[in-house]
């Protein structure tokens, strides 16, 4: 079913919206949210979560992409329920990825307002225009979905070397523009 | 930084690039080994065309544009564009603008109006979509004066005799007088009621100058 399909049926207030977006894109969210968290219960009521939020949302907001929409829905949940699942306790996945991007963001300690964190967000989506699409691809699979090299080099057919080389540039590339952004490294 | 605040800047990453990512696979345009091989390709096609064209250049100014389908990742078809069709739509900007002007009037004609998809579009209207304006100066520090990528729907300009005029606001004050610089368009989009924006894509450079 077209997106905007769903999102008329959650305007409708039908409850085949959930449904309809479960069926399109559950597998999609599941493998986000199984990204962030280990065990499969939290996996499916992150998803719930998500499904909940996105009902109590649309309407009033119309996403444009549904997909990215209902995924960053999933993401924050995840994220907020792995904060909460393990304090002290690191889940391999995501959080290896955020490791690998400390180095880039070493000393930007000034994120601590939501208007600088976003002109931060604001430069990351600044430097991922200047990349190529696969490498775009890349770097978002691996840090946004939290994918593992494995997985990024089976989908994009590459080796898992060319992946890991490939992200280590971009991440120098990435400290170097933010550089030139004018923050301090 | 700490872990908790990267993953929030991260989480803010644009939804454009959530989905692209989320849709690309290995062998879609750009994408994966068979990018190398449809570079060869290209290029084979690229010389050949080239050979082509100069032994007929009757022949290479019939190319045509054509509509291509918008696949995603598991075969569905979510859409249309169409593609190359700089040979049957004219864009023509005002040969030079004053530097107190704060718009450049793009003027878009259809050379076959009675063509689809121009055709359909007839009672609809045109916005601007892939664009930059480019410094052609030498000595220019910052050769991309401006740019945005996508559907630019605040440029816009209503469909009247098989063109239509669109305004393209620019900052004047900051170009310089007498520099030439050069407006590149990368897609238009055919607008009309109650449909989804078609993807118009082709190759168009337009060179203006500004006056005091």
């Amino acid at each position: 079913m077209d997106d905007s399909r769903i999102i008329e049926l959650f305007f409708a207030r039908s409850e085949q919206a959930v449904k309809e977006l479960s069926a399109k894109y559950g597998a999609v969210c599941s493998k986000v949210a199984g990204n962030i968290l280990r065990h499969p219960c939290d996996v499916e009521e992150c998803l719930n979560d998500a499904y909940l939020g996105v009902w109590n949302t649309i309407p009033p907001q119309k996403p444009e992409r549904l997909l990215a929409y209902v995924c960053r829905i999933v993401r924050n949940i995840s994220i907020a329920k792995y904060h909460a699942l393990t304090a002290a306790k690191r889940n391999s996945q995501y959080d290896t990825a955020l490791a690998e991007l400390e180095d880039c963001f070493a000393s930007v300690d000034t994120v601590e307002s939501e208007v600088a964190a976003k002109e931060l967000t604001n430069a990351v989506n600044g430097f991922l225009a200047t990349l190529d699409q696969e490498s775009r691809v890349m770097f978002v699979r691996r840090y946004w979905y939290a994918d593992s090299v494995t997985a990024i080099a089976a989908r994009l057919k590459r080796s898992e070397n060319s992946v890991s080389v490939r992200l280590f540039r971009m991440r120098e590339k990435l400290k170097n523009y933010l550089k030139k952004e004018g923050y301090e490294l | 930084m700490k872990r908790e605040k990267i993953s929030r800047v991260i989480g803010g990453i644009d939804e454009q690039y959530i989905q692209e990512a989320e849709y690309a696979q290995a062998g879609s345009r750009g994408i994966g080994d068979w990018g190398g091989i449809r570079k060869k390709i290209i290029a084979a096609a690229a010389v050949f065309v080239c050979v082509f064209a100069a032994c007929m250049p009757s022949a290479a100014r019939s190319f045509k544009g054509y509509f291509q389908d918008i696949l995603r990742w598991d075969g569905a078809v979510t859409g249309a564009t169409y593609q190359a069709a700089e040979q049957e739509v004219k864009i023509h900007v005002s040969g030079n603008m004053r530097q107190k002007e704060k718009k450049l009037l793009v003027q878009i004609t259809f050379l076959d109006p009675a063509k689809a998809p121009y055709s359909e579009l007839a009672t609809g209207a045109i916005a601007l979509g892939d664009y930059q304006v480019i410094d052609l100066s030498d000595d220019a520090t910052e050769h991309v004066i401006a740019s945005a990528e996508g559907l630019q729907e605040e440029i816009t300009g209503t469909i009247a005799d098989a063109g239509a005029t669109v305004e393209l606001p620019l900052q004047a004050e900051g170009l310089a007088a007498g520099k030439e610089y050069c407006l590149v368009i990368k897609c238009l989009y055919g607008i009309k009621k109650a449909e989804q924006p078609l993807r118009i894509n082709g190759d168009w450079e337009c060179r203006f100058t500004v006056q005091e």
